[in-house]
């Protein structure tokens, strides 16, 4: 059984790998970061000043000593709902990337190995995804299924996979050529061996890069969602904080500020971690330049 | 891009969504809490087909639709076809400015950091991009609306125009003018980030082109080379771009109108959402992606006029 992870990290090459991506301090940034807000994410329960939606002071208190962000319309401490809220945030932006940029790559390695009618007919429906207003899609699918974290994630993954898609099937239809595949393929190698040991390890660049700018979008989207009214009322994010703060606007800033500057910096780095990981990992490719305006020079449209 | 199939793929969503969603469809499609007689939901029943196959539904559906039924609101008590359309001027006003803000900053921003790539404007111009799309696009209108309209006082807070004076002509024009500038630039900001973006790397690309090597051995300066030879290629997948963020625009427009109170789309698909209107949530989704639809066809149609090599089949 060739295993998926026969790509051979030998101490030396992620030294390489390093040494590339440090030369971003942007990304490096982006990097500390999100190490940071996941360590608040996991020790929440330890570092939050107060009990999550406990009343801890008088309603609407400016941000001072005892409350570094203020408290909201119920006395509830704003710092230990931006902490809080880091949990679905990440939890939903990582699970919903994962799953789009899983069942997209699966899709676009399928369609760009195999080419032909699945071929077109993925193409095709990608297309169709990227034509609609995903948010206004998004918003009408909640409101039939109703809103739960999980409903979010599968609405958010199935509007986000064909872009992971594409990019799976662009890179086996730049790999598939190849020498290296043809002379796997010459010793006899089964499809499923070729794809997965030795096209995948190669095409892992791109769809890891996809995936972390997925996290981004499927953050900014959830925080749109709960924003209005679409939340998971069992799990606070930011994206519920501010609906709260936007009927409180005249009277607390904080209410609005800190939570929108924590999804901020999250999607941020998560833009910058893509950016420098797109360098990073495919040194030898051409330049940046090239690879971002052949994103949007419309191929199935040249006749 | 072809159209129909699209239009057909969004009109099978909102079947399925209808159908598969828990529940009984039609308890979907008529006015709850009021009296509403027995015969009428049966009458709503029948028409909808609801005890014919799936499929001859689904064609009920279509036929609808085609003849212009797009159903009957459950909250305005109106035909949804009539208050969309009331509303989407509206949004195409905020999105529209905000998309051309947004060239016009955004292309020569773009263009000049890669004349001098590394330089000084290079550096500001791709760091701002990429915080530029990482902005909720809600909560930048939240902040605007704090700091210009709440603390400052120097423009409107919400809605279209200033309630309780009436204004006539030019007046009316310039107080919804003042109260457009706020929502229009937090839909401009996430859109100069990736059309500057883009358009420095396409001129970066071009510019290395050969037909610019000949034009430098002429001679010619920087500005003219950039300008004249450069700038049409470069151009072109920014044109690609913006037909594709149409629909990304569309989105935020209606986040940016839900912060804003602007009476557009989105402030319909918000009260829609509260009331669980749902022919008119159905309605809303289909109307805009038939438009995001069209202008992506203009947009093909603009990019097979500015650059010859292609034709479109």
């Amino acid at each position: 059984m060739p295993s998926l992870f026969r790509v051979r990290l030998r101490s030396d090459s992620i030294k390489a790998f390093w040494h590339r991506y440090s030369k971003n301090k942007a990304a490096v940034a982006g990097l500390t970061f999100l190490i940071f807000i996941c360590l608040l994410a996991l020790l929440a329960p330890y570092i939050s000043p107060y009990r999550l939606m406990d009343t801890t002071g008088s309603p609407l208190s400016p941000p001072s000593q005892i409350h570094l962000f203020g408290t909201d319309d119920l006395g509830g401490d704003t710092l230990t709902g931006v902490i809080w809220g880091s949990r679905a945030s990440l939890v939903i932006g990582i699970l919903t990337a994962g799953l789009s940029t899983i069942v997209g790559a699966v899709v676009g390695i399928i369609a760009g190995y195999k080419g032909g009618v699945i071929d077109s007919l993925v193409m095709r429906s990608a297309e169709i995804v990227l034509v609609i207003p995903l948010f206004i899609l998004a918003v009408v699918v909640i409101a039939f299924f109703g809103s739960s974290v999980v409903n979010t994630v599968l609405v958010i993954a199935a509007l986000l996979w064909p872009g992971s898609a594409r990019i799976a099937r662009a890179e086996f239809i730049r790999l598939k050529p190849l020498d290296f595949v043809e002379s796997a393929r010459s010793t006899g190698l089964k499809d499923r061996s070729i794809i997965f040991s030795e096209i995948l390890p190669n095409a892992m660049g791109p769809i890891i890069v996809t995936w972390t700018l997925d996290v981004a979008w499927a953050i900014l989207t959830e925080s749109g969602l709960s924003f209005i009214g679409l939340g998971d009322v069992n799990f606070p994010s930011w994206g519920v904080m501010l609906e709260r703060s936007m009927h409180f606007m005249s009277q607390a800033w904080w209410m609005s500020v800190f939570p929108g500057l924590a999804i901020f910096f999250v999607v941020f780095s998560f833009n910058l971690l893509g950016d420098g990981l797109g360098d990073a990992l495919s040194p030898k490719l051409e330049k940046l330049e090239k690879a971002e305006v052949e994103r949007w020079t419309p191929t199935l449209r040249l006749s | 891009m072809q159209v129909i199939p699209t239009i057909f793929a969004v009109l099978t969503i909102t079947f399925l969504l209808l159908h598969l969603a828990p529940g009984d469809p039609v308890l979907r499609l008529i006015p709850l809490h009021t009296g509403v007689s027995k015969e009428y939901v049966d009458s709503i029943r029948a028409k909808m087909g609801l005890d014919k196959p799936m499929y001859i539904q689904f064609v009920i559906y279509l036929s609808n639709l085609l003849s212009g039924d797009f159903g009957y609101s459950t909250y305005y008590r109106l035909p949804v076809w009539p208050v969309i359309m009331a509303a989407l001027p509206r949004t195409l006003l905020i999105a529209g400015s905000g998309l051309a803000l947004s060239v016009i900053a955004g292309i020569p921003m773009g263009v000049e950091a890669a004349r001098r790539t590394h330089g000084k404007l290079d550096y500001l111009t791709t760091s701002l991009s990429v915080a530029g799309y990482s902005i909720p696009v809600f909560w930048l209108g939240l902040i605007l609306m704090i700091v210009f309209a709440v603390n400052l006082h120097l423009l409107p807070s919400g809605g279209m125009s200033s309630p309780g004076i009436t204004l006539t002509g030019l007046d009316e024009a310039l107080d919804v003018l003042r109260h457009m500038i706020l929502p229009t630039i937090a839909l401009a900001a996430g859109q100069v980030a990736l059309i500057s973006r883009l358009a420095r790397a396409s001129t970066v690309e071009a510019l290395s082109e050969n037909y610019v090597l000949t034009a430098r051995m002429k001679g010619l300066s920087d500005r003219v080379i950039t300008y004249r030879h450069a700038f049409r290629n470069a151009i072109l997948p920014v044109v690609t771009m913006i037909g594709l963020q149409i629909s990304v625009l569309i989105s935020a427009a209606v986040l940016t109108e839900i912060v804003f109170y602007w009476p557009g789309v989105g402030l319909l698909l918000y009260q829609s959402l509260l009331a669980r209107d749902y022919p008119m949530l159905m309605g809303i989704f289909i109307i805009t992606s038939i438009f995001v639809i069209m202008s992506n066809l203009l947009t093909d149609l603009a990019y097979a006029k500015l650059d010859p090599r292609i034709t479109y089949k």
